[in-house]
């Protein structure tokens, strides 16, 4: 028992930690993208997981190559930022023309400023 | 503002050139001596420490980072629930930032807070859509949106 507990260094530890709250958080995305009702709600389960998600899974494999490499590994940060630079946007614009082009939510919204207001002109409906 | 940046990195410069080394103490000693003789022009002058730009600008970071973390916490919890309660909406908030680039910044971070997705601005710019995944949690959204705010007229005025 202690002959294992001392081969695994703290990075391993770490890396291990790291994939599992990576693979977590995307599992859960992926289950509210399923269970879901309409587009509207699954965009929020498509986009935050998936992002810290994966970015978790990016920072363990910079820590386990930094680790086995002997030098800091900058490149998965890199992947890390342009992540965090394009997927809200994706995910914004993505609701943002399914407002626009009227697609309807599962049951109709108790609150809706955006509607009441006239701020947002709809397209025909795509179908 | 920001050229007192290259007057820091000269005043460190100096600092290891008059000790005659390249060592990392002497460059962090140069580093608080420089910062410190720039701490006091500034106040002659009347100008803005470029560094307290850069703490509001740290501690943006790690707002950042804990709210991503809230947001992650948010959808697993929603998604995993036994029986699916929320209600979603679309409220208007008041928008107080002006610029293009802030309020990009502002819909972008909005986007990765907890059970928030920005669909758009009105015309005049004073208000800004937010798709909510909850409105139970409408407080929490105002909140987040109120401190990103803040952050950003911090860094950028």
């Amino acid at each position: 028992m202690t002959e294992i507990l001392t081969s695994v260094s703290l990075s391993d530890l770490l890396t291990s930690l790291l994939l599992l709250a990576g693979a977590f958080l995307i599992l859960a995305g992926a289950i509210g993208v399923a269970r879901f009702a309409d587009f509207f709600s699954r965009v929020h389960a498509a986009g935050v997981p998936s992002t810290v998600g994966v970015a978790t899974v990016l920072a363990a494999s910079a820590v386990y190559l930094s680790a086995h490499m002997d030098q800091v590994f900058w490149k998965p940060i890199l992947a890390i930022t342009g992540l965090f630079l394009t997927v809200p946007l994706g995910t914004e614009m993505l609701a943002r023309a399914a407002y626009i082009t009227n697609v309807k939510p599962a049951e109709s919204y108790q609150r809706d400023d955006a509607e009441e207001r006239h701020a947002v002109e709809h397209k025909e409906a795509v179908e | 503002m920001w050229q007192q940046l290259p007057i820091h990195i000269l005043l460190t410069l100096g600092w290891m050139a008059l000790w005659g080394s390249s060592a990392w103490w002497h460059a962090a000693a140069g580093a608080v001596v420089g910062g410190a003789i720039l701490y006091a022009l500034t106040k002659g002058t009347g100008q803005p420490f470029y560094l307290k730009r850069v703490a509001a600008l740290v501690k943006f970071v790690i707002v950042f980072l804990w709210e991503l973390i809230m947001a992650a916490n948010f959808v697993v919890r929603i998604s995993t629930a036994p029986k699916p309660r929320h209600r979603p909406g679309i409220v208007a908030l008041p928008l107080r930032l002006k610029t293009d680039a802030t309020i990009t910044a502002l819909t972008h971070l909005l986007s990765l807070t907890p059970g928030a997705v920005p669909i758009g601005i009105s015309p005049d710019r004073s208000e800004i859509f937010i798709h909510c995944l909850d409105l139970n949690e409408l407080e929490a959204v105002r909140a987040s949106k109120e401190r990103f705010e803040d952050l950003l007229l911090e860094v950028t005025q």
